[in-house]
């Protein structure tokens, strides 16, 4: 019984191209005994050359394959796109045949740079969580006087910043900061929304601390929404670059933004509000917390763009549930709006204002969407259309 | 490992579009079929095969990395097909390929082969189509795609000896499938007769 199977096995062994020379002499051995296996073994030589599917008129390439071919690259293409804004980073923002061609290269230096990125953020990120809560009460080597430019509910205000940057402060916002930027890097913490213009300087960083996220910059105009009751933070990058690294975790992946992309950070998962302590052991937890990033309307002129209408005086908002816009509305107005029923709370609304006064703004929603509301000096009440 | 294709390797990994299209043309056919004896499914197949050239096309710089870049193929085809499969997956990797049902391509045969009739074809046509799955998938592997039993054997996470055997049942069937001459079984009587 041995013998026999042994047969089949250096067959199918010589018909694969597995046999060993001394393997293919005991094969011969047993088929000079026996005639008919030896004419079973010389068919099957035959039959198993005979039709192979994949044969040489098959390795023409065909249009169809061709085809194949370049929508993987394509795929692969729009795939690493994510990736190659690193790349852009460097200088080479136009440039996609260097670009293509660097790759390999590029390539090779981001697993060193991303090493890098991850060696210069962690000792700023922690250095920044284990300092900033003391330098208010204990003294570090040098003196930093804290300074801090707020814009009260229903004001905003502009303000330079040491460095010769812009930073215009929403209302209820409030921007702080240390002494003159005299480190090695220009970090601002914020609280509620902004814009940054900042000015260029390649050897130190502008770096925006908030809602546990860093926004590192070397000169760039963006907006950065992330009030306390909001569940995401919102960045808005205008031109330039910037870097997003959340804090819980400063060794994943950086997002890169380019202009006119928006940033949607979920809190939940940023937010660790600069504290050791006060990290969610949860949070830390999730692999990646979710984010999206959305590119504006760039058919629309800037003074319309929701991000940035702010800038122009203009509240704008598009397809805000009331919820939402009570919200931007009691901070722009300074006033408080109370809801009377639940329902009236899923209404949507789109639209901008601009001079408008409380009741205009109130008379205006009325007109697009039906309901009722009471002023009362800084209180609003709203409720269903009866 | 064949020098032919580490060169292609070399090539992706200087980012040469061509050598993908080398690639792909080389492969893809056959990792399809292979695919599809998993999912079933011919424009899903070919989607998955895709797939696999897109991150082997995103990761090219590392490449050259692959030892042997026929069984990474094979597997990476074959992970991202018992994935899509994911309810089915767990039954699929357990069971190890034992009730799939195998395409096996075979064609009709030319006119360059006269030597051998159709019946004859015939004949082994069926024998192969009437193996069991794992054994009919190995012969196939081995047979039509042109692989060794090493790399079968990394691919579907069995070890060679199981190919060995495997391969023997399929080469015995097909003789006895074979075996025109009534006189000849007298051989395959007697060693099924020792069998039992």
């Amino acid at each position: 019984m041995e013998s026999t199977n042994r047969i089949w096995i250096l067959m199918a062994r010589s018909l694969s191209g597995e046999i060993s020379i001394e393997e293919k002499e005991e094969l011969l051995e047993f088929l000079g005994k026996n005639v008919e296996l030896q004419q079973q073994y010389e068919l099957m030589v035959r039959l198993w050359k005979h039709e192979k599917p994949h044969t040489a008129a098959d390795e023409h390439a065909s249009e169809e394959d061709r085809e194949h071919v370049a929508r993987i690259l394509q795929i692969a293409k729009k795939k690493q796109a994510e990736f190659q804004v690193e790349e852009q980073f460097e200088g080479s923002y136009d440039d996609s045949t260097r670009e293509e061609r660097s790759q390999t290269k590029a390539r090779r230096n981001r697993r060193i740079k991303r090493y890098a990125i991850s060696l210069i953020l962690i000792p700023i990120v922690f250095s920044f969580i284990y300092f900033w809560p003391k330098t208010g009460s204990t003294d570090t080597v040098k003196p930093l006087t804290p300074n801090q430019i707020t814009a009260q509910k229903g004001s905003r205000t502009r303000s330079i910043l040491p460095d010769g940057s812009t930073v215009w402060v929403n209302a209820g916002s409030s921007i702080s900061y240390e002494g003159d930027f005299t480190g090695k890097l220009r970090e601002v913490k914020l609280e509620g929304e902004a814009y940054f213009d900042v000015v260029k300087n390649p050897s130190k960083p502008f770096v925006v601390h908030t809602g546990g996220i860093s926004i590192k910059v070397l000169g760039t105009s963006f907006n950065v929404k992330s009030y306390a009751s909001d569940k995401t933070v919102e960045t808005t990058l205008i031109r330039g670059l910037v870097q997003v690294t959340r804090e819980s975790d400063p060794k994943q992946k950086p997002i890169f933004l380019h202009p006119n992309e928006k940033l949607t950070l979920e809190k939940i998962a940023a937010n660790t509000d600069n504290s050791l302590s006060d990290i969610n052991p949860d949070t830390q937890k999730k692999p990646g917390p979710t984010f999206a990033i959305t590119r504006l309307d760039t058919t629309i002129a800037v003074t319309d763009q929701i991000e940035t209408a702010w800038l122009y005086n203009r509240l704008a908002f598009r397809g805000d549930n009331f919820e939402t816009l009570a919200q931007k509305l009691e901070r722009w107005y300074n006033i408080n709006i109370i809801f009377e029923d639940e329902k009236v709370k899923h209404l949507n609304f789109n639209g901008s204002f601009e001079n408008e006064t409380v009741e205009q703004a109130f008379e205006a929603l009325k007109a697009a969407v039906p309901f009722n509301f009471k002023i009362n000096t800084h209180e609003v009440s709203v409720s269903s259309a009866k | 490992m064949s020098y032919e294709l580490l060169l292609i390797q070399k090539r992706i990994a200087e980012s040469e579009e061509q050598a993908l299209a080398e690639l792909y043309q080389q492969f893809h056919k056959k990792l399809q079929l292979f695919s599809k004896a998993i999912v079933r499914n011919d424009e899903l197949a070919e989607e998955l095969v895709e797939d696999v050239f897109v991150k082997l096309w995103c990761n090219r710089s590392r490449i050259t990395e692959i030892e042997n870049i026929t069984v990474y193929l094979y597997v990476a085809v074959k992970n991202k097909s018992l994935n899509t499969l994911s309810r089915k997956a767990t039954e699929l990797v357990t069971s190890g390929f034992d009730f799939l049902d195998i395409d096996v391509n075979d064609e009709a045969p030319g006119p360059q082969d006269l030597m051998i009739t159709a019946e004859m074809m015939q004949r082994m046509h069926k024998a192969i189509e009437a193996l069991p799955p794992r054994c009919k998938m190995i012969f196939k592997l081995i047979r039509e795609d042109g692989l060794k039993y090493k790399e079968v054997a990394e691919i579907l996470n069995i070890s060679v000896n199981t190919i060995d055997a495997q391969m023997a049942i399929a080469v015995k069937r097909i003789c006895m499938a074979l075996n025109l001459n009534p006189a000849n079984k007298s051989f395959f009587i007697e060693t099924s007769l020792k069998k039992s």
